[in-house]
């Protein structure tokens, strides 16, 4: 008894050190990010891995003081929300079509809308250009023009995540709706949304991070007088230095609507990600 | 409330799969139905044949006057309780009982007097305030009815499994619908409440008088419950009847052997006529036929035949007190004490079958015991089309 409980009390101490390692290997990049931005620049190089001599919000004032920032925030806020809330409004019916409708060519239709994760964004940058360009759609240099591409790149995800969340819906409770009185509209609206909340919120974290943070088609498709958070990031980099406090200060304020958003969905994100995994 | 009437009634799936076949059957207005038989007998297709939620293959199936067979299942004026409860789990109980009324018109509108727009408006008002208060009442009534006042604020997460079923009842008694389909709903209850839910079903149907259909492969739920049961094997009727007249006159070895607990003993045997009278032999008895069977049996001479009795009939205190009953010699293999009653699985030549004794008969494993048989009680089964002759 005694040995069992030995062993038992030493596995535990080995987890909970491996567990405290990756806890430290995740959270120092971001602790470290964030007391950067507390710190004067010479402070930073000296002595980067001591507490902040003075703390500072100086870095923040001047990271808002910066008026394409601003901008920037406002611009990304409105462009992510958009796009996250449109490729959720499309990407649904057609996944609960996919889930509970049957149709010839259903799998193939699926399976062609999941190809869509295959390619690579860069492959698609000079159709793009061209598409967006002021030869065709000229919607060019505008915000408008990030909103298609970001919708088009959320759907397959989008859909693959809630097929799998409407496929598992039992098919009593979706008979129960019929004789409640609800067309197949119906059912999605009133039932399969509702029920797949958790399967939605990991759609809404993981598209809304990936538009976040997405680079290359701000910077080909924007105009000059717009920008996206990623595309500002790049100002507080000069050609030869880097002003570290003033990255940091902006990147803990990037960070916040992400924190927000996953504060509010976090418990349904797993569950989401093993949505008709296994039969509950 | 209102009569259902299957004609002809057939499913047949993609790859030509036959689930049910030629069904017909008259559901009067008020009658508990009960429909059992074993997994795979069609007995559910059949009830989402009456509920819309599977489409007709063949023949008619109607609901009061209406032939339904192309109506949706929000217009058959049906309600359904389902074997896993099916409630919708964002919803509470409340919403979830209110939740058909809601999607539905189910009063007539408020007189417009009142032109134009604004006219409209109050008039949609007044509506919308009637309706609620009419889903309201409805809904606490059926609660009252079920008991659940207290649950009406809960999510069905927060509910045992007989409270769910309960909600699930309630969803359907709002409706007041002509028909309540039953699709094995108490099969994931445990034993207890199993037969608490049966009785309050059964209460329930007393009370409301409409139309039940009820689907289960539990013989004991189908006696206890039915006005009349039907019996299903593989997509076929096997016989329509009161529970006492199933239990007594099974037409065919199937019936006989699915409905009773513990099921009936069959011997393979055959008729033998001895000094100008009947009997039944089997390999270790003979036992005379009764004058009534007589002439039913005269054709079955040296013939095979299937004997089939039930456990209460052989060894019982009431067989027993029969002066000169015939006996079966059987040697005891297993005592299953009941308290009310014994059961002991008994051996007669290579045949086993039970025999229901009196709970303070003595005896152990082992005894070669000398069963008296009531052969009044007694049923004979043509071998070849397994119909009953007796």
């Amino acid at each position: 008894m005694k040995k069992h409980r030995t062993r038992t009390s030493g596995s535990f101490l080995l987890r909970h050190l491996l567990l405290l390692t990756f806890l430290v290997i995740t959270a120092y990049p971001l602790l470290w990010m964030v007391l950067a931005a507390f710190r004067l620049e010479g402070d930073a190089q000296m002595r980067p891995l001591a507490l902040p001599t003075p703390w500072t919000w100086q870095n923040f004032a001047q990271v808002c003081r910066n008026g394409s920032f601003g901008d920037a925030y406002l611009n990304s806020l409105m462009l992510c929300s958009g796009s996250v809330l449109l490729s959720i409004a499309l990407a649904a019916p057609a996944a609960f079509a996919f889930a509970q409708c049957r149709f010839r060519g259903r799998h193939a239709l699926f399976m062609l809308f999941l190809l869509g994760m295959m390619i690579p964004v860069h492959v698609t940058l000079i159709p793009l250009n061209r598409l967006l360009g002021s030869g065709a759609l000229n919607l060019k240099g505008s915000l408008w023009a990030l909103v298609g591409p970001y919708v088009g790149f959320a759907l397959p995800i989008t859909m693959l995540i809630l097929r799998g969340a409407f496929a598992a819906l039992p098919r009593d409770l979706l008979d129960a709706g019929r004789i409640d009185g609800c067309s197949t509209w119906g059912i999605f609206r009133h039932i399969a949304m509702p029920i797949a909340r958790p399967a939605l919120a990991t759609v809404v974290i993981f598209n809304f991070l990936t538009m976040w943070n997405e680079f290359a088609f701000a910077l080909t498709l924007l105009g000059p007088g717009q920008t996206t958070i990623p595309l500002a990031l790049s100002q507080f980099k000069g050609e030869h230095d880097v002003q570290i406090t003033l990255v940091s200060a902006a990147l803990s304020l990037v960070v916040v609507p992400l924190l927000i958003v996953y504060v509010f969905a976090q418990k349904h994100i797993i569950r989401g990600l093993t949505a008709g995994a296994v039969k509950e | 409330m209102a009569q259902v009437r299957l004609e002809h009634v057939g499913k047949v799936y993609p790859g030509n799969v036959r689930a049910v076949n030629d069904f017909n059957l008259t559901i009067n207005d008020g009658e508990f139905m009960v429909m059992v038989g074993p997994s795979g007998c069609g007995k559910s297709t059949t009830l989402r044949m009456v509920a819309g939620l599977e489409e007709i293959s063949e023949g008619t199936v109607t609901i009061g006057d209406r032939v339904v067979n192309d109506v949706l299942p929000k217009d058959r004026d049906i309600a359904m309780v389902f074997q896993n409860y099916a409630l919708y789990p964002d919803k509470t109980v409340y919403e979830n009982m209110a939740f058909c009324l809601k999607k539905r018109n189910f009063m007539p509108p408020a007189n417009n007097d009142d032109a134009g727009f604004l006219g409209s408006l109050t008039s949609w008002w007044k509506n919308r305030q009637i309706k609620r208060a009419e889903i309201d009442r409805r809904v606490r009534e059926a609660a009252d009815i079920l008991g659940i006042n207290e649950l009406l604020n809960r999510r069905p997460k927060a509910l045992s499994g007989g409270q769910r079923q309960r909600v699930a009842v309630g969803r359907c008694i709002v409706r007041n619908p002509a028909v309540f389909l039953f699709d094995e709903p108490l099969s994931n209850l445990d034993a207890k409440m199993r037969v608490q839910m049966r009785t309050e079903i059964s209460r329930l149907h007393n009370r409301l008088e409409t139309t039940m259909i009820y689907v289960t492969h539990d013989q004991t739920e189908a006696m206890t419950m039915g006005d009349r049961i039907v019996v299903m094997k593989d997509g076929l009727i096997q016989q329509v009847a009161t529970p006492a007249d199933l239990y007594d006159s099974p037409k065919n070895i199937f019936v006989a052997g699915f409905i009773g607990t513990p099921p009936m003993n069959f011997f393979d045997a055959r008729i033998a006529k001895v000094d100008g009278k009947l009997q039944i032999k089997e390999e270790s008895f003979a036992l005379d036929v009764p004058a009534a069977w007589q002439a039913k049996l005269e054709p079955y001479i040296d013939k095979k035949v299937v004997f089939g009795l039930r456990p209460e009939h052989v060894g019982s205190p009431s067989a027993e007190g029969i002066e000169h009953a015939p006996t079966i010699p059987a040697v005891v293999e297993v005592i299953e004490p009941m308290g009310s009653e014994t059961y002991l699985y008994m051996k007669t030549g290579a045949t086993g079958f039970i025999a229901r004794v009196d709970p303070h008969r003595s005896c152990e494993v082992g005894d070669q015991l000398n069963l008296a048989v009531i052969m009044a009680n007694g049923h004979v089964f043509d071998v070849d089309t397994t119909a009953s002759i007796i």
